[in-house]
């Protein structure tokens, strides 16, 4: 800046040039003065005559001469003392001289010579003038160019400084906007990829600002709503896309959002939620919300799938999971109704083959008897291990430790073994491989079906071989706990390699097994759950005609001797006499109850309902109570639960059910309801001496055992001498109820069932099997309310009760 | 052409008969009607202003100082440009000479409404031929740099007393 303004002063001091022509000026001062001296000498030599010209060429002078004395350009040389001397020299002159040439001509012409005299002596003096001047302005010129020379030096560097600057300012912003160019390239391009990304997503994605108006729509939004982005851009979404019932909570949630800031989807990851289409449908997507900074502020983005169809496959998985697991409980249900209901009637062949047992036979009859009853006896086995299989797979099985000694417990399982063996001419034997264990802790009823089942199947596909037991301790992991291995090996048959995985499942049998044994294809399929069931493995390896091994690999608690063993080891001792509180509506069968109970030693007392179960209990004291399930006024269950509830002193009291129902949906309500146990009609008396004596040893657990006893007598048994008149009340009752049946039987159903059901279990004391069976049937039916089956059922039951009055009037 | 120069001289002759006639009653005054201006190139005849003639053309005032004098002295006299529309011309330039045959071109584009004046008065008084009278063309040197040059200087003449228009 100060050097433009030098600059633009020195300019204007060359410009407005004070100076005048200065040379001029001085020059002229001395020519003007020559021009007077000449005049006075072409006057005073009479070329000229007039005066006046001489007085012009005064004038001009003195003119000249101001201008020297006064002119501001001569302000400085007029500092010089040679130049101010001089000047006042010529005004000297000049002023000396104005009288005689303002006088008149005649004095003028006169003093002519002298003037010319004055004149000539002022030649020095204006030379003089005219050299300092010049002198002097020559000087200050030289200054004024030194000075704009070194002004314009000046300039020059600072325009050089400029230039250069220029030059990397232009350099910079070349780069810089080659850079803006090249990321504005990049954000095209990134632009692109992403409208191209967004317009061929297959996931629905709109774009809103934070009030919920909408800002973009991609295409696959506008297919899954059926809007274009055009129609609605602005809109609310809450009254597009959000179904109407759902409305007024996504006015609160973008209300609570624009108030408070809070975000209960934003950024919450993936959600599923109902949307609403075009056309009002409601449809489920999968929703996914982001917020973010767009040019006009926070912006939310919603990403949005139509999960419809998958929504539905979901269901259709489900629906089919459920029917599934409908149709696997169906089948444990009706297996175990089935093996009830063919286990029921079997009871009663089988108790009338005893009956037969004790009767005189001729040779042949006695090995028909005997045929038959093996067979029975294989029928019932085969019943029960379906029911076992049933109770695996309600869940109901569990695992009862007891102490035993291991070598006593094999040795003995050995020696039951060893008849059997002997008959197929094959040697038996056991023993330890390694370190012994003696004293173990495990539930011994698993293991023992589960090594006679092997050991039984080995015997019955060997033949003149062995069949060898081997146990060792493997993998010991601490001296409690050791891991133990159990080897069945045996010289049979072998089995083949396609066979060994399948020979596990339920219902599996080899081709040579069924024929030789005729097996439900149950035992390795019951073994292979209990060993699960301690924790352990089971397997088999095989060679065809060489033998097999079968092997059992489970962790065994170690133990210690008890102090009383051959208490410990006792489980089927005599039982100390109960007292017994017995609760049965059915008077014939609480007789044969009765009897058999009071012919082991116990002492009875029998009520008829459940209220006057609970009303004993309050006021005598029961060792034990036997609870009927169905009753009048007030049901087992029922009893159970307010006599546990209400009297305190019984609460350990063990109440065993006593019903004809075993399913484990039933024997689980039993337990449900603070049962400690169940004994299955018609009655067993082993099944009721195994519960006694565990309650005589204060060891109660679930009894449910239902072994084919050979019964020790029949119905004539039983009831004794009372047989007749007990018969005679039960032709009566079974008249009563045919009678009934046929009448009113398919009008009130819950009074069918109960109806039957009392009488059934009479048919069952009597042997009445057929028309039991008939009667249960009955009953299920009409708990169903089946009524179209009860009604096809009435018919056949007036039948089966002709021929079993027929049947027991002629015995 | 031929007579629109004839009308522009006879419009001259009148307006100097004119003037004549006006500056009648100033003829008493101690300003001798003398003439001191002759301008040539308008017409056949050079025609001849004195200081009356001049002053009833036009007359205007301005202060400013000059590179020949000291301090600011006020200046009066006829406007370049009133002089030429008096006179009715047109031309490329003007050519002034002073009474020492210094002569130096103007051009017309000087002749603006605020431009240089021919002054027959400095503070009011006449110039005397010794004081560089009686006419003086003054440029408002203070008014403005672009009278500040040598070129304007050169064409402040002073002792003027004749003009020449260059056609």
């Amino acid at each position: 800046m100060w050097l433009a303004k030098g600059v633009t002063s020195d300019l204007r001091e060359l410009r407005s040039a004070r100076n005048d022509s200065i040379q001029w000026t001085l020059s002229q001062v001395e020519i003007e003065y020559l021009d007077f001296c000449l005049t006075i000498q072409e006057l005073l030599h009479e070329d000229k005559t007039d005066l006046n010209l001489l007085r012009k060429d005064f004038d001009i002078l003195f003119s000249r001469h101001n201008i020297l004395e006064n002119g501001a350009v001569f302000s400085e040389v007029r500092n010089e003392p040679a130049f101010t001397s001089a000047l006042a020299e010529v005004s000297s002159f000049l002023e000396r001289n104005i009288p005689l040439i303002d006088g008149d001509d005649a004095s003028l012409q006169s003093a002519l010579k002298d003037i010319q005299k004055d004149a000539q002596s002022l030649r020095a003096s204006v030379r003089q003038l005219y050299v300092t001047g010049l002198g002097h302005f020559a000087d200050a010129s030289d200054g004024l160019r030194n000075q704009l020379s070194a002004t314009l030096l000046k300039l020059s560097a600072a325009t050089t400084v400029l230039i250069l600057f220029l030059i990397w300012l232009s350099a910079y912003s070349r780069n810089t906007a080659a850079k803006s160019r090249v990321r504005g390239r990049e954000l095209a391009r990134a632009n692109t990829h992403m409208k191209t990304i967004l317009s061929t997503s297959l996931d629905g994605v709109i774009v809103s600002d934070k009030t919920g108006c909408v800002v973009d729509f991609n295409a696959a939004a506008e297919t899954i709503f059926g809007y274009k982005l055009e129609d609605i851009k602005g809109q609310s979404i809450g009254n597009l896309i959000v179904p109407p019932d759902m409305r007024a909570a996504h006015e609160k949630g973008m209300q609570r959002m624009l108030t408070t800031g809070e975000k209960r989807l934003v950024g919450h990851g993936r959600i599923r939620i109902d949307a609403c289409r075009a056309d009002g449908s409601v449809f489920p997507v999968e929703l996914a919300l982001e917020n973010a900074e767009g040019a006009d502020g926070e912006i939310i983005i919603a990403f949005l799938r139509d999960i419809s169809a998958q929504v539905e496959a979901e269901e259709e998985l489900r629906q089919a999971r459920d029917q599934a697991l409908a149709g696997e409980k169906a089948k444990a249900d009706f297996l175990t109704v089935m093996s009830h209901e063919i286990r029921t009637p079997l009871n009663g062949l089988l108790g009338n083959l005893s009956l037969m047992g004790n009767s005189r036979m001729t040779k042949t009859q006695t090995q028909f008897h005997e045929n038959m009853e093996i067979s029975g006896r294989q029928l019932m086995k085969h019943v029960n291990a379906v029911l076992d299989v049933a109770r695996f797979e309600a869940g109901k099985l569990v695992i009862e430790e007891t102490r035993f000694h291991v070598g006593e417990f094999l040795q003995d399982l050995v020696n039951g073994q060893s008849g059997l063996a002997e008959n197929r001419n094959t040697a038996i034997g056991w023993a330890w491989v390694g370190p012994e264990l003696d004293w173990v802790k495990t539930d011994k009823a698993h293991l023992e079906r589960i090594l006679l089942n092997l050991l039984g199947n080995a015997i019955k596909f060997t033949e003149n071989g062995r069949v060898h037991l081997e146990i060792e301790q493997v993998d010991r992991v601490g001296n409690l706990l050791p891991t133990v291995e159990i080897r069945i090996i045996d010289t049979g048959v072998g089995i083949a390699d396609s066979d060994q995985i399948r020979i596990f499942e339920d219902f599996e049998t080899t081709g040579s097994i069924s024929s030789v044994a005729g097996s439900t294809g149950l035992g390795l399929g019951i073994a292979k759950r209990l060993v699960e069931l301690l924790d352990g493995e089971i397997g088999v390896e095989s060679t065809v005609g060489e033998g097999s091994v079968f092997w059992l690999r489970f962790p065994l608690k170690t133990s210690h001797k008890p102090v009383d063993q051959t208490n410990a080891q006792s489980t089927d001792t005599a039982t100390s006499a109960l007292n017994i509180l017995l609760a049965e509506d059915n008077d014939m069968n609480a007789f044969v109850v009765r009897n058999l109970l009071e012919s082991e030693g116990h002492q009875i007392s029998w009520v008829e309902d459940g209220e006057q179960a609970v009303e004993a209990i309050k006021s005598d004291e029961y060792d034990v109570v036997l609870m009927d399930i169905n009753m009048p006024k007030l049901d087992g269950l029922e009893a159970t639960k307010r006599i546990r509830d209400e009297v305190p002193k019984a609460a350990d009291t063990p109440i065993f059910a006593f019903s004809a129902n075993v399913l484990p949906d039933d024997t689980t309500r039993f337990r449900e309801n603070g049962m400690d146990g169940f004994i299955a009609k018609p009655i067993q008396i082993d099944e009721l001496r195994a519960a006694l004596s565990a309650v005589s040893k204060g060891r109660v657990g679930l009894v449910e055992s239902s072994r084919p006893t050979k019964r020790e007598n029949g119905a004539k048994g039983l009831f004794g001498d009372d047989y007749p008149s007990f018969l005679e009340r039960f032709l009566d009752e079974g008249d009563t109820l045919v009678a009934w049946l046929a009448q009113e039987g398919s009008d009130n159903l819950a009074d069918t069932a109960q109806r039957c059901h009392k009488i059934s279990s009479t048919a069952a004391l009597f042997g009445a099997t057929n028309f039991h069976t008939a009667l249960v049937a009955m009953e299920v039916d009409a708990n169903k309310r089946a009524r179209v089956s009860v009604e096809t059922r009435i018919g056949a039951i007036s039948d089966v009760w002709e021929t079993t009055k027929t049947t027991l009037t002629k015995s | 052409m031929q007579s629109s120069v004839i009308f522009r001289s006879f419009y001259t002759i009148c307006a100097v008969l004119l003037l004549s006639f006006a500056s009648g009653t100033a003829q008493s005054s101690d300003q001798p009607k003398v003439p001191v201006l002759e301008v040539t190139g308008t017409s056949a005849t050079p025609l001849t202003f004195d200081i009356e003639a001049l002053r009833a053309i036009g007359s205007k005032e301005f202060e400013t100082s000059t590179i020949w004098t000291k301090g600011v002295h006020r200046f009066e006299g006829v406007p370049l440009n009133a002089l030429l529309a008096h006179l009715m011309v047109e031309g490329q330039a003007i050519e002034a000479a002073a009474i020492n045959d210094y002569a130096i071109q103007i051009p017309m584009s000087d002749a603006l409404s605020d431009g240089p004046i021919i002054a027959f008065a400095m503070d009011g008084e006449p110039m005397s031929r010794r004081a560089k009278g009686p006419l003086w063309i003054v440029y408002p040197f203070d008014s403005s740099s672009k009278y500040r040059t040598e070129t304007v200087y050169a064409r402040s003449i002073w002792q003027l007393n004749r003009l020449h228009i260059i056609k």
